[in-house]
């Protein structure tokens, strides 16, 4: 049995510093080296964590140094500054405490007096140089404990620091100071003490690092234990394993094991000790935690709002990876003074089990939850700032025109998602293929696509059907040949046919007449506008001069027009001088409209909404016609177009939203020029007699209003994640209904909203907040 | 009749003041006095004890002469204070002349009730006793006791100091912070450290050296307090000498002067590990947990020392606390009454010295009055009232606990607070009324859920 009754003395202490004679006292390896360092004379610092054992590791190193001759003598800061202390006191003050602490013989007031005309810190010299150094023959070292309660001062101490590093320098010179030597304790980072790297005497001193405390060192623990249990060291060990070897939380724990736990079966301890730690140090922590410790960490934390944000952040790094590379940047400094964490070779890791679980995941989150309204409280102007900023650039790129290629593809993209519309029952297309050219003896045709007796029979079938308007897409810029007035009377005489002419639109081209035979109320011009991409997404309706065409209007509006005329409705134009069909107004296009930048936008240009089928409406081969193989039914009330899509002819070679393909040599991507027409006479009929819509865009200034606004809203969902991945997350919602949203606009409403600069000022706005939170406020010293 | 000297002349103002402005003389002021009875210049006033003369002419100085003008009813003056005072003093009768002066008049007007009825019958609270015995033993041992108000902390420092006295010759001294003046004492560290100098050494019946060892100008005031402490009171004896720090709460709102005056303690307390004459210092600090603070984070958190904390009286604690006031009463009979007002010991006394001497059933009335505002615990129970008006955070989740019938868990923070009040205890499965009393009080005021 190991059972032994403690001695009196014998007792755990949790808080405070063991006295040099505690049996409790763990010896570390930081004692050896702090011991060893000091008597050989070199400087030492100890800045660490708050309850690590420092003050106890001072007393029991100066009991050792005295053993070997070391005078030594301890300043306690805390017991000197005060909130309202001015540099003469406090300077005084440590004169006085060395003066107790070394057992001088010194009248201090008359010293003092006598040295009045030196400033404070140089009295401290002059008194160290004159007065202990005289005065005292042995080596000495001079422990100054609780340095950081400095950082409570209201002057600087900056000189204070640079008088201890100039009495190393001194040993050069003068070797009394060889003698002296400085030790300096407590929970602060150098650079907060102070700033000045050439001044600071941190980086002439031996750094000593403390850890928690290793199995192997424990002995002295184990003895508090012994009636407990058979096998104090499995306690012990089940103890650190919790603590970590954190040295407050092992005397805390042992104190606790040694008191509360009844005689614990073997195999039984760690199940005994976990038990231990719930009930007494994590179940209701706040209440229980006395002496205080946790709480010191916590508050050591959550203190400083500004830079609790950042702390908080990066505890959430380390609990979510386990472990993240240590940094000697401020903040990391930082988050180790708290004693939260502790570097274990390269990385810091939460220290103990005891920190996980009271500073878990819910306790970060709720604190994350706090604190980060008032960390962004103030730089919300700032993302104002930075949105309008962003949106400004985009604007501006968009005003360049840089962004016009992705706006007309995302617009292209949008139609081809629209799903398909029936054909048009009002038009039909009368085809010629190739089949129909070849048929017809070259003798009649010439180079044309349809001959003339062709052309005869064709109309005059076509009449007995009664179709509203006949447009004839194909280039008849000759004379009827002779033998075929018939023809000529018929093109002349007929009320609704529409034939096609080209006006002139460049200096090497001059145009197509219309032939000869037609009225100029008979003709339109078949013109039609490309885009940068060669892409027609736009349809002219008019233009102020058509020459040489006999007519302003375009080839469309004629047939729109023939086939109106027996709903009662005429062309008129609105006091903008804007053309009206019904009470359907075609508002024209500008020249930066919606995506556009800079095109020409003369004549009455509106944006071409294609129907979405497949096939615009009916179509029938010329050879069916003319050899009577159809139903009158196709033409009566309708619009027929004729046109030519054989390839020979090229005039299938057009682009538009549907057919630009990546891969533009694809056959079945082309689509011929009678079609294009024939979707833009189905634009405006369905548009005046369907309601359909006609597609539009903001005015300039809405654009720039509606950009601006997405780069807020992104401003504000970045403002409002605090982490990478929700950002993320609701970028991808705001993304994907901002794309809903502009289809459904275009689909219902036919508006084409500017979605791609949108989602680029959006997203760009939204990013630059983690950036923001980076620039931090710097620590207040 | 004695001769009118300075000494008569303080007491004399001090009644004046006493019966206008019901307060006494400070301590700045009797110095003020006592340098003007000597006839010297405010700056020599100032110079001697160190104050900022313009601290001394133009503030404290006429502010005195006018307290003084409208407490003996004439112009007073620097110049003619001296005959103003000798007037009155030769017209008063005799036998109001011999109230005690400054700070221990206070102290009787500060003893608390639990100590008036109390002060021969200590009921014992084993082990905790012994165990305060037992660390002041120990070389720079210090104890801190805290406890919501009202749970006995003042009688056990008094019966451990009984203890101690009856067993050592040691030195003692038991200070209250009730006895220093809320306004000029607790606001400023100067101050406040001088003023507990002077009643350490008062106490200790040592005639007073603060000016030989006091330099505010040269070392500041807590250096001052130390060297004081340190070459003056520890150095006279080699006797331990305990010092008790009771009501040390009061310096709660004022951080400006609680934070440095603990950072000293503190490092009374490191000095004690190594320094043969501070070894002799043995510290117990008392206070309520009623207020709490955040201490600087500058400096080590005040968490050296045993802590002790009060627990609540056990049924055979009661039974004898029955006992002492003639009750013999059955363990069933205190059980039940513990089941109104817990193990509490103001709560229990109270009862018991209503109950004494009246019949056997009073005790079914006493606890149907006592949640109300007729019953024997109106005053106490106000207090609280008053007190958590302020706070409706804390009146929001006490209004929860009084109101469930299990335990509740709630925010760490609010259980911490109104633990600290002592109105409620923590077990692992939330937090519940500490006890029936409370419970139907606050239901009442706070109203049902």
């Amino acid at each position: 049995m190991m059972c032994s009754e403690n001695s009196p003395n014998y007792k755990y202490q949790p808080g405070g510093s063991l006295p040099p004679d505690a049996p409790t006292y763990v010896t570390r390896q930081a004692d050896r080296e702090f011991y060893q360092a000091l008597l050989n004379g070199e400087y030492c610092y100890i800045l660490n964590a708050r309850q690590m054992g420092k003050s106890s590791l001072r007393i029991h190193t100066m009991e050792n140094l005295k053993s070997q001759g070391v005078t030594c003598a301890e300043i306690e800061l805390s017991g000197i500054g005060s909130q309202q202390i001015t540099p003469q006191q406090w300077y005084g003050g440590i004169i006085q405490e060395l003066i107790s602490g070394f057992r001088l013989s010194l009248d201090r007031r008359r010293w003092l007096q006598a040295h009045d005309d030196l400033s404070p810190v140089q009295r401290l010299s002059q008194f160290i140089e004159t007065i202990l150094l005289t005065q005292v023959q042995t080596s000495l070292v001079i422990f100054i404990d609780e340095i950081d309660s400095v950082l409570g001062l209201n002057f600087l101490c900056d000189d204070f620091f640079v008088l201890i590093r100039n009495c190393y320098e001194k040993r050069a010179t003068k070797p009394e100071y060889q003698r002296l030597t400085f030790a300096l304790l407590g929970a602060a980072t150098p650079s907060d003490l102070i700033q000045d790297p050439h001044a600071t005497p941190f980086n002439i001193g031996h750094a000593i690092e403390l850890r928690g405390f290793q199995l192997d060192e424990c002995y002295p623990l184990m003895k508090g234990l012994e009636r407990n249990c058979h096998n104090p060291l499995a306690i012990l060990k089940a103890i650190l394993d919790w603590t970590g070897g954190q040295p407050f939380l092992t005397q805390k724990l042992c104190w606790l094991a040694a008191v509360h736990l009844d005689f614990v079966p073997n195999g039984k301890e760690s199940d005994w000790i976990n038990h231990l730690v719930r009930t007494h140090l994590i179940e209701h922590w706040e209440s229980k935690d006395e002496p205080e410790h946790l709480r010191t960490i916590r508050d050591r934390i959550l203190r400083n709002s500004s830079r609790t944000a950042i702390l908080l952040e990066l505890y959430q790094q380390i609990i979510q990876r386990g472990q993240i590379p240590a940094r000697n940047t401020p903040e990391y400094l930082e988050l180790r003074l708290s004693g939260l964490v502790i570097k274990q070779q390269d990385g810091l890791v939460v220290f103990n089990r005891i920190y996980h679980m009271v500073f878990d995941r819910k306790w970060l989150n709720h604190h994350l939850d706090v604190v980060k309204p008032t960390a962004k409280s103030t730089p919300i102007w700032q993302l104002l700032v930075v949105s309008l900023l962003v949106a400004l650039a985009i604007n501006g790129l968009r005003s360049l025109g840089l962004l016009q290629q992705w706006e007309l593809q995302s617009f292209d993209q949008f139609m081809q998602l629209r799903p398909p519309e029936s054909p048009d029952p009002r038009l039909l297309l009368i085809t010629i293929d190739e089949q129909d050219v070849q048929s017809q003896p070259v003798s009649e045709r010439g180079v044309a696509s349809l001959s003339d007796p062709s052309l005869n029979r064709l109309l005059t079938k076509l009449e007995q059907a009664k179709p509203r308007a006949i447009g004839l897409d194909i280039y008849r810029d000759y004379a009827v040949r002779s033998g075929f007035t018939e023809l000529e009377k018929r093109l002349q005489q007929s009320a609704n046919l529409v034939a096609i002419c080209h006006y002139s639109d460049s200096q090497d081209n001059s145009g197509v007449p219309a032939p000869s035979a037609f009225k100029p109320s008979a003709q339109g011009f078949n013109n039609v506008l490309l885009d940068s991409d060669r892409v027609i997404r736009r349809q002219l309706l008019a233009v102020g001069n058509a020459v040489p065409c006999a007519n302003k209007f375009s080839f469309n509006l004629q047939l729109a027009k023939q086939y109106l005329k027996q709903e009662n409705i005429s062309i008129k134009y609105t006091p903008d001088g804007y053309i009206q069909l019904g009470t359907v107004v075609f508002k024209t296009i500008e020249s930066n409209s919606a995506a556009y930048h800079r095109i020409n936008a003369s004549g009455h240009q509106i944006l071409l909404n294609y129907r979405a089928s497949r096939q615009i409406s009916e179509k029938i081969s010329l050879q069916k016609i003319l050899d009577d193989d159809f139903d009158p039914d196709i033409i009566r009330d309708r619009v027929i177009l004729i046109g030519t899509i054989a390839q020979s002819f090229q005039d299938t070679h057009w682009q538009t939203p549907y057919n630009k393909a990546q891969d533009p040599n694809k056959q079945q991507t082309k689509i011929a020029g009678v079609e294009i027409q024939a979707h833009m006479v189905s634009q405006l009929l369905s548009a005046v007699l369907d309601r359909r819509p006609l597609i539009w865009s903001f005015s300039e200034p809405m654009e720039i209003l509606w950009i601006t606004a997405w780069a807020v809203v992104g401003g504000l969902v970045g403002y409002g994640s605090k982490q990478r991945s929700w950002w993320f997350a609701r970028s991808g919602v705001v993304v994907l209904s901002l794309y809903c949203g502009c289809f459904v606009m275009l689909l219902v409403q036919g508006a084409w909203l500017p979605f791609v600069p949108a989602i680029i000022t959006f997203m760009l706005s939204g990013s630059l907040r983690p950036i923001f939170s980076v620039t931090r406020v710097p620590a207040k010293k | 009749m004695p001769n009118f000297d300075f000494k008569e002349a303080v007491k004399v103002a001090n009644q004046a003041l006493q019966s206008t402005e019901n307060r006494h003389l400070s301590d700045v002021e009797i110095m003020i006095l006592e340098g003007a009875w000597n006839r010297l210049e405010y700056d020599q006033i100032a110079a001697q004890q160190q104050y900022a003369t313009s601290y001394i002419s133009q503030d404290v100085a006429p502010k005195l002469w006018k307290l003084l003008s409208e407490a003996l009813g004439e112009k007073v003056k620097k110049s003619n204070f001296r005959e103003a005072l000798k007037r009155r003093w030769e017209n008063q009768p005799l036998t109001s002349s011999h109230e005690p002066i400054s700070s221990t008049s206070i102290s009787n007007r500060a003893t608390l009730h639990l100590e008036s009825n109390q002060t021969e019958f200590y009921l014992d609270r084993p082990p905790i006793e012994s165990i305060c015995g037992d660390t002041l033993l120990q070389p720079g041992a210090l104890i801190r006791i805290k406890a919501p108000k009202l749970m006995g902390k003042t009688m056990l420092i008094n019966q451990v100091l009984r203890v101690i006295n009856q067993n050592y010759d040691w030195r003692s001294v038991n200070l209250s912070l009730e006895l220093a003046d809320r306004r000029t004492h607790l606001t400023d560290l100067d101050r406040f450290l001088r003023w507990f100098c002077l009643n350490l050494s008062r106490e200790l019946n040592l005639p007073n050296c603060i000016d030989d060892y006091w330099d505010e100008a040269g070392m500041g005031s807590k250096v001052s307090c130390t060297t004081y402490v340190e070459d003056y009171l520890l150095n006279q004896d080699d006797r331990p000498l305990i010092l008790c720090l009771d009501n040390v709460d009061l310096l709660f709102p004022h951080p400006e002067v609680y934070e440095d005056f603990f950072g000293l303690l503190r490092s009374w307390y490191e000095k004690a590990r190594s320094r043969a004459n501070w070894k002799k210092l043995r510290l117990v600090i008392s206070h309520s947990t009623d207020v709490y603070i955040r201490l600087n984070i500058n400096q080590s958190p005040f968490n050296v020392g045993l802590p002790i904390e009060l627990p609540e009286f056990t049924a055979e604690q009661v039974q004898k606390l029955a006992q002492h006031y003639s009750l013999d009463w059955s363990l069933p009979q205190v059980v039940n009454l513990m089941e109104w007002v817990g193990g509490h010991p103001y709560l229990l006394e109270q009862a018991f010295s209503y109950l004494k001497g009246r019949a056997a059933d009073a005790i079914g009335q006493l606890i149907q009055e006592a949640p109300s505002d007729v019953g024997i615990y109106s005053n106490h129970l106000r207090e609280y009232w008053s007190n958590l008006q302020q706070y409706t955070e804390l009146a929001d989740a006490l209004k929860q606990i009084v109101n469930a019938t299990e335990p509740l868990p709630l925010a760490p923070v609010l259980t911490h607070q109104l633990y600290s009040l002592g109105l409620i205890v923590v077990t692992s499965a939330g937090a519940a009324p500490r006890c029936q009393l409370y419970r139907q009080y606050f239901q009442s005021r706070l109203g049902a859920s």
